[in-house]
């Protein structure tokens, strides 16, 4: 732990000595540490109920998810019992179907487990690469200002105007139905608002004076890019990243509602949907448990994103 | 200020032009285009000669930049082009399904305002009362409650207990206005919720800082009622934030006529948004595409004269 620095004027002696000293502290602040996160998850849950309520359902349904394959006994693309059978009613081969089946036979119970899979992946995948990009965007466009901010945010306009599903549903048709091009054509939705926000953010920062003094030290535009605007950007991003998941758990299930979304047999809430619309006068449940699913997801994630964005936006402090 | 409105009807150009050329690219990236469409999507199938046929006719074959030429010469007529789908002038289309998509929004959006303001001031006025509880635990849900799965529960409900049904044939304003507005209530209704919930908060939160302020203080110290206090000297100072977002929450009314024109059966925009993107009649989606952008940009820009013409503090240069 002791630096190359502290080896060469100090004697060896003294080395040992420091390097201890190092430790100690390095292992009392570990422990202090660990007692401030604990201090700070209680404060964040005696602060906001709603937000830890919000994502302690979260993390059951992620458990629950991940575990998917572990909770139930039946594939979510093969036929196992009859053709909407109800809820609690036997497979063929023996096992209960907790949630009956759907239109074709297949465990309702098994493929709200999977399609959650593809539902969360998308909804944590989209907005990271969503905020990323708008991000290294927003922060480039203040940055070098001029001609470079201009056109982007010519660019960042067009992205703004136009009706978010809309633009996702034209790539998703031209590029495919895979799981990869549906988080794309998510995530570039929210490029526009991302680079807004963090734009006007990084141009007060560009003002700051540290920002001169390493422009005067000679520090290049990658570095002071990459080593301290953006991690000086980390709260917005954040912030914007916990606001997004939602709206992108609720795009996806969008796009596979209306037919361009990921395409079968890998279930997904929004295609489920789409396939009960035609059936729900005969079994009520293949149009409830997807729609609870993603209400209940949904809802979650935005109980925690708004709870988070409260903790960590001090401006908003004491409001809502 | 008018320099100011010129710049900013100048700086769409270049936007409109980035918008349609990435559109252009974007749509002909992937084979397989109308001609097959046209020809196969119905029980028939085409031979692969009249399919060729359809796209010489068409002109698909020519070079992308050629097609793009042709395309930027349209835009420059101040046309926007030929849907082979329907066989017509797209600005014909346009205009025979924008009527049902607007009446829709602005029915959502007086629905939405009508209920919302009043909710959020009383949410603000009775801070931390049940009332207060049981306003935000609604909104919460009405901001993440899929607006689709919201529109499939109301017909699952009212299926199963009334034994009602979406209606099969839209009924023109002009012909039958009662039975018109019937039919757009429910998904007015379903399209409005988020915004509504969304302003009630933003309404909620803007009353609040109101309020505390001074001069509110003043204004009860003069012994005026509350409900003056309220309606005359809080709701306007709390009104311009509001004011915005309602006006941006129009882009998510579109998103939202997508989705639940095809659940409702409207033949509107959404419904043909999501027919021109399925059968790839490229000049179509994006003519519709395009008149959505200029449509919003000019009413954000409304709404930003409308901001300073509210509060004379805003000025524009």
């Amino acid at each position: 732990m002791s630096s190359s620095n502290g080896e060469n004027l100090t004697s060896d002696k003294n080395t040992v000595e420091l390097t201890q000293l190092v430790d100690t502290k390095v292992k009392f602040n570990l422990r202090a540490n660990v007692v401030k996160t604990r201090r700070v998850i209680w404060k964040f849950t005696k602060g906001n109920p709603a937000g830890s309520f919000g994502g302690a359902i979260l993390l059951v349904i992620i458990i629950l998810v991940l575990s998917a394959s572990l909770l139930s006994p039946f594939r979510f693309d093969r036929s196992v019992g009859s053709r909407l059978a109800p809820v609690g009613s036997e497979a063929r081969d023996g096992n209960s179907m907790v949630l009956g089946a759907d239109e074709i036979g297949r465990d309702v119970f098994t493929r709200t487990l999977h399609g959650g899979r593809t539902s969360l992946y998308v909804g944590l995948a989209a907005p990271l690469i969503g905020v990323g990009l708008g991000l290294l965007l927003g922060i480039s466009s203040a940055y070098f200002g001029g001609v470079i901010d201009m056109t982007t945010q010519r660019i960042v306009d067009s992205l703004l105007i136009i009706p978010g599903l809309v633009l996702s549903m034209v790539i998703t048709l031209s590029f495919g139905f895979s799981l990869e091009i549906v988080v794309l054509a998510i995530a570039i939705n929210l490029i526009g608002g991302v680079s807004r926000v963090i734009r006007s953010h990084a141009l007060a920062l560009r003002e700051s004076q540290y920002v001169e003094a390493l422009e005067a030290m000679g520090a290049s535009n990658t570095r002071i890019i990459f080593k301290h605007l953006i991690p000086n950007s980390f709260a917005p991003a954040m912030v914007l990243f916990a606001v997004s998941v939602g709206g992108a758990i609720t795009t996806e299930a969008s796009l596979s509602f209306l037919g361009l979304g990921i395409a079968p047999p890998r279930p997904s809430w929004g295609s489920m949907l789409s396939n009960a619309q035609e059936f729900f006068r005969s079994g009520v449940h293949i149009v409830l448990v997807p729609g609870v699913a993603i209400g209940v997801t949904v809802l979650a994630v935005n109980l925690f994103g708004d709870a988070l964005r409260d903790a960590l936006d001090p401006r908003l402090r004491g409001r809502d | 200020m008018q320099v100011y409105i010129l710049r900013r009807l100048l700086l769409m150009i270049p936007t409109i032009f980035i918008l349609g050329t990435s559109l252009f690219f974007l749509l002909r990236v992937l084979p397989g285009d109308l001609a097959v469409g046209l020809l196969t999507s119905e029980e028939s199938s085409a031979t692969a000669e009249e399919i060729e046929e359809l796209r010489e006719y068409l002109g698909l074959n020519d070079h992308i930049l050629v097609q793009y030429g042709r395309w930027l010469k349209t835009i420059g007529r101040g046309d926007l082009g030929y849907s082979p789908l329907f066989d017509s002038s797209v600005v014909s289309i346009l205009w025979s399904k924008l009527g049902i998509t607007i009446e829709l929004a602005i029915i959502a959006v007086i629905i939405s305002l009508v209920w919302a303001i009043p909710l959020g001031i009383i949410s603000a006025l009775r801070r931390g009362s049940w009332i207060d509880q049981a306003i935000r635990v609604v909104t919460a849900a009405g901001i993440s409650l899929p607006n689709f799965w919201i529109a499939l529960m109301v017909l699952l409900i009212l299926v199963a207990f009334f034994r009602w049904s979406p209606p099969v044939q839209y009924v023109h304003f002009l012909d039958n206005p009662i039975e018109n507005l019937k039919m757009l209530f429910l998904p007015a209704l379903v399209i409005g919720f988020r915004s509504a919930a969304v302003i009630t908060r933003m309404t909620r939160s803007m009353m609040l800082e109101v309020i505390g302020q001074d001069y509110v203080r003043t204004a009860r110290a003069k012994g005026l009622s509350s409900r003056t206090v309220t309606l005359r000297h809080a709701l306007p100072n709390a009104s311009l934030p509001i004011l915005t977002l309602a006006a941006l929450l129009l882009a998510a009314l579109v998103d939202g006529a997508v989705i639940i024109e095809v659940i409702f059966n409207l033949p509107g925009l959404g419904q043909l948004i999501r027919e021109s993107i399925t059968r790839r009649d490229y000049e179509l989606i994006q003519g519709i595409v395009l008149v959505l952008a200029l449509f919003m940009m000019v009413w954000i820009l409304i709404t930003d004269l409308l901001y300073a013409w509210l509060d004379p503090r805003i000025r524009y240069s």
